[in-house]
């Protein structure tokens, strides 16, 4: 790659720049969407795929410390958030005490949602809550290491 | 494992991040290897020697041989 600097962590900022910027536009396509109803289908699939060849070409880009460090965040971290959906869906499906005051909330909130809607939000809760693990894991990691 | 690389930095008079430009990964990395959090591979443990020219075994060892030579 010979655009790209020849140190590790300035190659490393740039494409995370970049993914932060892709990341502001695919914010950007969702709110002319929902607001102004803007045809950005297709803008937004580019902006996934590219977001996608660019979190590859990270990878690529770092170290084995590094990658370690990934790994064992993502294992851990999507660990938990995997299990806490479980946990969440089985405690609002038996409901009863606190969980039955949660799901009537939720069924107040949500009430109006079409179907079609509330699978959006159910696909949208797995991977958010992964993330949300892998943050917190890579995070404390990255603390830790200062 | 144990590991001499913050005594060898030091009589280079490098910081950690010079020591990450010459191997080419990143700080963290030369700290987490320093502090004993990380085991380099050994292709990175290679390269560490090479770039002070030293046989591996002067730069890492176990930490039972380390505590028997103490």
């Amino acid at each position: 790659m010979v655009l790209l600097p020849a140190s590790q962590s300035k190659r490393r900022l740039l494409i995370r720049t970049a993914m932060i910027a892709l990341g502001l536009g695919l914010l950007a396509c969702a709110i002319a969407a929902r607001f102004w109803s803007a045809p950005v289908h297709g803008l937004t699939l580019a902006i996934l795929v590219a977001f996608c060849a660019l979190a590859v070409l990270e990878l690529s880009f770092f170290d084995e410390f590094a990658k370690q460090s990934h790994y064992v965040a993502w294992y851990w971290g999507s660990l938990l958030g995997l299990i806490a959906v479980a946990v969440a869906q089985v405690l609002l499906t038996l409901g009863g005490g606190p969980f039955g005051v949660v799901r009537g909330a939720i069924v107040d909130r949500l009430g109006d949602a079409s179907p079609v809607e509330a699978l959006l939000m159910g696909m949208m809760a797995t991977p958010l809550l992964m993330g949300f693990g892998f943050v917190l894991v890579r995070g404390a990691s990255w603390l830790r290491g200062r | 494992m144990r590991n001499r690389l913050k005594v060898l930095r030091a009589e280079r008079n490098w910081s950690q991040a010079d020591l990450a430009e010459r191997l080419d990964v990143s700080r963290q990395s030369v700290n987490a290897i320093e502090t004993g959090k990380y085991d380099p591979s050994l292709p990175l443990a290679f390269k560490i020697a090479d770039l002070f020219g030293m046989p591996i075994e002067q730069i890492f060892s176990a930490d039972n041989v380390a505590q028997a030579a103490e």
